[in-house]
C-alpha cells in the first residue's frame, strides 16, 4: 500500500497510553540537505514512559529526525515541541533560526542526547564528563553533582573508571559513560542516535543492557537503531521511517512481526534475523 | 686508529687556509679596501650602488701612487676590525680615528684627515644655547678640557645624546659625561640623525666633517653645531688607514703615499671638493 | 689560561646585564601578541569582513621581515610630523615601546595562524555534545573549544616562543641594550668576536632550554598521560 507524502501511515495505539502527557513531538517536520529532501513531513509524538524505537533504511531520515528534537538540525518546515513547549523558529535572511536561543539551550539541557560516536570531551575524565553540564549549564552545586555522577557511573558499570580518560576506554565503556552523562542532566526524555552502530559486536551487548535497564525504569526514550531484535524487545512503540515519511507506526508486535504495509514488511524481513 | 692518518693529512692541508691569508703575501700587487658606504661625505653609496666619497677618491689616488690596484668592499662599522684581522680585506678607510685602544690590535698609517668632534642639536631647542660654541679644546690639555666640560655640564644635565656605537665619540661620552647625560648608541650615523630630527634625542655627537653631510641634506638647516670643538686625547690623532700589524710593508707604502698627497695638495683639493672645508692634516 | 677565563667571566657578567631587558621584551610582546591572536581568532569566526581584515594582517606581518617591521615602526613612523604631534608620540618615542609593539604585532600574526589550526582540530563531536547539553556559545568556547584548541596548538606554539626569544636580539637595532646589543658593543670594543658571541649564544641557549622545559611542564599538566585521544 503506497503512502502519500504527508499522510501518516498505519497506526494503532492503546487507550491507557493516550492519557499520559506528550513529552516529545514533531509536527510536520521537513528537512532537506541541498537538493536531497531527507524528511518530507514527519509527525511523531512520544508520551511519558514510552520507549519509541525508530527504524528504517539508511538515508530514510531517522537520525535527522532525532536531531531535530534538540534543534541540532533545524527543520525547514514544521515544528518540534518538548513537554508541550514549541521551540519557536523565525525566518531570518532566508534561513530558519531559533527565535530565542536561550529557550533552545534550556530545553536542550532538559533532554539527554546520546550520539553514535559517543562524543565524550577528551580533556575531561569520565567523572568530569558526567558533572560538566550539571555544574556549568544547570548550575547545580558541585558536591551534589559529583555524588549523583558517581551513582550513575555505578549504575552503568563504570564506577572504577571515574578517573579514567575517554581515550583509555573501549567503545562500549565510552558509550556507557556518555549515557551516564546524559542521565546526569535529569532529562525529561532520552534520545539515542544509533547508540551501538559504532561499536564492535562484542561491546554492543553491554550498552544494550544499560539501555534496557533504563527502559525498564519507565523513562521516556526515543531510540534510532539498527538492532531490530533489541528494538522489538525493549520498545513500547515502533516507527518505521521510509524515505522521509512515517511508513508505518504501531506496537513492536505489529512492526516487527506482522507489518501491515508492504514496504515495512520488505524492510523487516531483510533485516530481522528470525521469522 | 685508521682515521688518524687521513685526519692528519686533512689538517695539514687545511693549515695554510687557516693562517691569515695576507701573511703569505709580502709584495702587494692588489689589495682590498673596506669602507662603510654609510658615512657621508667620507664614504657613501651612490644611487646606482657604487661606492663614492672623499675616501674612495683619496684611496684610489694613494693606490695609484703606490702602483698597486685596489678594489673596494662595503662592511658594517661595528665588525670592521675583527674582519680585517680575520683576513677578509687588507685595509680600512672609514673615517677611523687613530686611537691608543685601536693601536693595540691593528696598525695605522699616518693620519690623512683631521676633524674635531662637536655636538649637533636642533635650532631653537633646549641645547641650542650651549656655551663655548666654536671653542677649540684639546683633550690632551687637562685643564682646558676640565674647564670646557664644567661649562657644558649644567645645560647637558638629564639630556639624551645619540652617538654611533664603538666610536671615539662614545668613548668621550663614557669618560666625561656618563653621569650627566643618557647615552643612546646607534648602529649607523644616519639613525641618530633621524632620531635627532624626530626629537627622540637632544643632541648627536660626531665629527664635524661628518656633520657637513647632515647639514647639507634637505632639512639640514634645522640643525646647528654647538659647544666646544674637541680634538686629541682619546679622540685620537685624526683618521688613518687601518691595516693588520703583520703588514708593516703595506703601512710604509701608505705612509709614503699620504705624505706625498699632503705635500702636493691633493688631500686639500679632495677635502674642499667633498667637505667644502679643508680637513687635511697640518703636516 | 686564567686570563682567558677571567675575560670570559667578565664578558658574561656584562652580557647578563642585558638579560632583564631581553626577558622583559619577550614576556610583554608574547603576552600582548597572544591576546591579539585570540581576539583575531574570535573575530575571524564572527564576521566575514573581520575575517578578511585578519587575513590581510597575517599576510603583511608574516610576509615581511621582522627587522623591517621594527625599523618601520621606530624610524619610519618617527619621520611623520602627524605622528610626532599625535597622542601616541610619548609611547612611540620610546624605543622599548616600539620594540615590544613590533615584536607583539609580529608574533600575533604567527600565533593567530597556530590558533586557527588548533581551533580547526577541535573534534566537531565534542562541540556538538556541548550544544546538545545546552551550552551557550560563550560557554562552549570557554569550556570546550579553547581548551581543546590550545592543547592541540601548544607544540606549534612552543616553536613560536623560541623564535620570539631569538627575535628580541633585533631590538639592538633600535638602540636597546639587551643581550645582543651589549654583545655587539663588546665585540667592537674588545675585537674578540668569537669569545663574546659564544658567551652571548650560551645565554640564549640556557634561556631557551628553560623555556622548552616550562612548555613541556604545561603540556603534561594540560594533557596528563592517557588523556590524548
Amino acid at each position: 500500500m503506497a503512502v502519500a507524502s504527508g499522510e501518516q501511515g498505519v497506526t494503532s495505539g492503546s487507550a491507557t497510553e493516550a492519557a499520559k502527557p506528550v513529552v516529545i513531538e514533531a509536527i510536520g517536520v521537513e528537512k532537506k540537505f541541498g537538493a536531497n529532501k531527507v524528511l518530507r513531513g514527519v509527525s511523531l509524538a512520544a508520551r511519558e514512559g514510552e520507549v519509541v524505537s525508530i527504524v528504517g533504511a539508511s538515508g530514510s531520515g531517522k537520525s535527522t529526525l532525532l536531531r531535530c528534537f534538540p534543534l541540532l538540525e533545524i527543520p525547514d518546515a514544521g515544528d518540534v515541541a518538548i513537554a508541550g513547549e514549541v521551540l519557536a523558529l523565525v525566518e531570518r535572511g532566508g534561513r530558519r533560526l531559533p527565535r530565542d536561543i536561550g529557550q533552545v539551550q534550556r530545553v536542550r539541557s532538559e533532554l539527554g542526547f546520546v550520539f553514535q560516536s559517543f562524543n565524550l570531551w577528551p580533556h575531561r575524565t569520565v567523572l568530569g564528563n558526567v558533572v560538566e553540564a550539571p555544574v556549568h549549564v544547570q548550575k547545580r552545586p558541585r558536591a551534589e553533582c559529583v555524588a549523583e555522577a558517581e551513582a550513575l557511573l555505578e549504575k552503568v558499570g563504570l564506577a572504577d573508571k571515574r578517573d579514567a580518560w575517554p581515550a583509555q576506554l573501549s567503545g562500549g565503556q565510552q558509550q556507557r559513560a556518555a549515557i551516564a552523562r546524559a542521565l546526569a542532566m535529569r532529562p525529561k526524555a532520552l534520545l539515542f542516535d544509533e547508540p551501538t552502530s559504532a561499536l564492535d559486536p562484542e561491546l554492543v551487548g553491554e550498552v544494550l543492557r544499560v539501555i534496557r535497564g533504563l527502559a525498564e525504569e519507565g523513562r521516556t526514550m526515543l531510540i534510532v537503531t539498527h538492532e531490530m531484535s533489541f528494538a522489538a524487545e525493549v520498545s513500547t512503540r515502533a516507527v518505521f521511517l521510509d524515505a522521509g515519511i512515517v511508513g508505518e507506526e504501531g506496537p513492536p508486535e505489529q512492526i516487527f512481526r506482522h507489518p501491515q504495509t508492504d514496504r515495512c514488511r520488505a524492510f523487516v524481513s531483510r533485516h530481522l534475523a528470525r521469522g | 686508529m685508521r682515521f688518524l692518518r687521513p685526519l692528519a693529512a686533512a689538517i695539514l692541508f687545511a693549515a695554510p687556509a687557516l693562517a691569515p691569508a695576507a701573511a703569505l703575501a709580502k709584495s702587494y700587487k692588489h689589495i682590498t679596501i673596506a669602507t662603510e658606504g654609510a658615512y657621508a661625505p667620507y664614504n657613501m653609496h651612490a644611487p646606482d650602488g657604487k661606492l663614492i666619497g672623499f675616501e674612495i677618491d683619496l684611496g684610489n689616488d694613494l693606490c695609484a701612487r703606490m702602483k698597486i690596484t685596489c678594489t673596494w668592499v662595503a662592511q658594517d662599522w661595528d665588525s670592521m676590525i675583527p674582519a680585517l684581522n680575520a683576513g677578509k680585506f687588507d685595509a680600512i678607510m672609514d673615517g677611523m680615528s687613530i686611537t691608543p685602544a685601536r693601536l693595540k690590535v691593528i696598525a695605522f698609517s699616518r693620519n690623512y684627515s683631521q676633524s674635531p668632534t662637536v655636538f649637533l642639536v636642533k635650532k631653537g631647542g633646549p641645547l641650542a644655547t650651549m656655551p663655548d660654541t666654536g671653542l677649540a679644546v684639546s683633550l690632551d690639555d687637562k685643564t682646558a678640557a676640565d674647564k670646557a666640560f664644567a661649562a657644558i655640564k649644567p645645560i647637558l644635565k638629564g639630556k639624551t645624546v645619540g652617538v654611533q656605537v664603538a666610536t671615539i665619540q662614545l668613548n668621550l661620552l663614557n669618560k666625561y659625561l656618563k653621569d650627566t647625560v643618557t647615552i643612546r648608541s646607534y648602529k649607523t650615523t644616519q639613525e641618530h640623525d633621524l632620531d635627532l630630527a624626530a626629537g627622540r634625542i637632544d643632541a648627536a655627537l660626531a665629527s664635524t666633517a661628518y656633520f657637513v653631510s647632515t647639514l647639507g641634506r634637505p632639512g639640514g638647516n634645522a640643525f646647528v653645531e654647538v659647544g666646544p670643538r674637541f680634538t686629541g686625547g682619546l679622540l685620537g690623532q685624526g683618521t688613518g688607514v687601518g691595516m693588520r700589524k703583520s703588514d708593516p710593508e703595506l703601512k710604509a707604502m701608505f705612509d709614503k703615499a699620504i705624505n706625498a698627497a699632503i705635500k702636493d695638495g691633493t688631500i686639500k683639493k679632495l677635502s674642499l671638493k667633498w667637505f667644502k672645508v679643508d680637513i687635511s692634516p697640518a703636516s | 689560561m686564567m686570563a682567558e677565563l677571567a675575560f670570559l667571566f667578565g664578558v658574561t657578567r656584562k652580557l647578563l646585564g642585558g638579560l632583564p631587558l631581553t626577558i622583559e621584551l619577550v614576556t610583554l610582546s608574547v603576552a600582548t601578541g597572544a591576546l591579539l591572536a585570540v581576539a583575531m581568532a574570535l573575530a575571524r569566526s564572527a564576521s566575514r569582513i573581520a575575517a578578511v581584515l585578519v587575513s590581510f594582517y597575517v599576510f603583511v606581518f608574516r610576509g615581511s621581515p621582522l627587522l623591517l617591521q621594527m625599523f618601520f615602526i621606530y624610524y619610519g613612523l618617527g619621520q611623520f610630523a602627524a605622528v610626532r604631534d599625535s597622542f601616541a608620540w610619548p609611547a612611540l618615542r620610546d624605543p622599548t615601546f616600539c620594540a615590544i609593539l613590533s615584536l607583539a604585532l609580529n608574533t600575533a600574526a604567527y600565533t593567530s595562524e597556530i590558533l586557527r589550526g588548533g581551533l580547526a582540530s577541535v573534534p566537531s563531536g565534542a562541540i556538538e555534545a556541548g550544544r546538545a547539553v545546552g551550552m551557550s556559545r560563550v560557554m562552549l568556547l570557554r569550556r570546550v573549544v579553547l581548551p581543546l584548541a590550545i592543547r592541540q596548538a601548544l607544540p606549534a606554539y612552543s616553536n613560536e616562543l623560541i623564535a620570539m626569544v631569538k627575535s628580541t636580539s633585533l631590538a639592538s637595532i633600535v638602540t636597546l641594550m639587551e643581550v645582543s646589543g651589549i654583545a655587539y658593543a663588546l665585540v667592537s670594543e674588545t675585537y674578540r668576536a668569537i669569545e663574546v658571541l659564544s658567551c652571548a649564544g650560551a645565554i640564549y641557549l640556557v634561556l631557551i632550554v628553560l623555556l622548552t622545559r616550562g612548555v613541556w611542564l604545561v603540556e603534561t599538566w594540560l594533557s596528563p598521560a592517557g588523556s590524548r585521544a
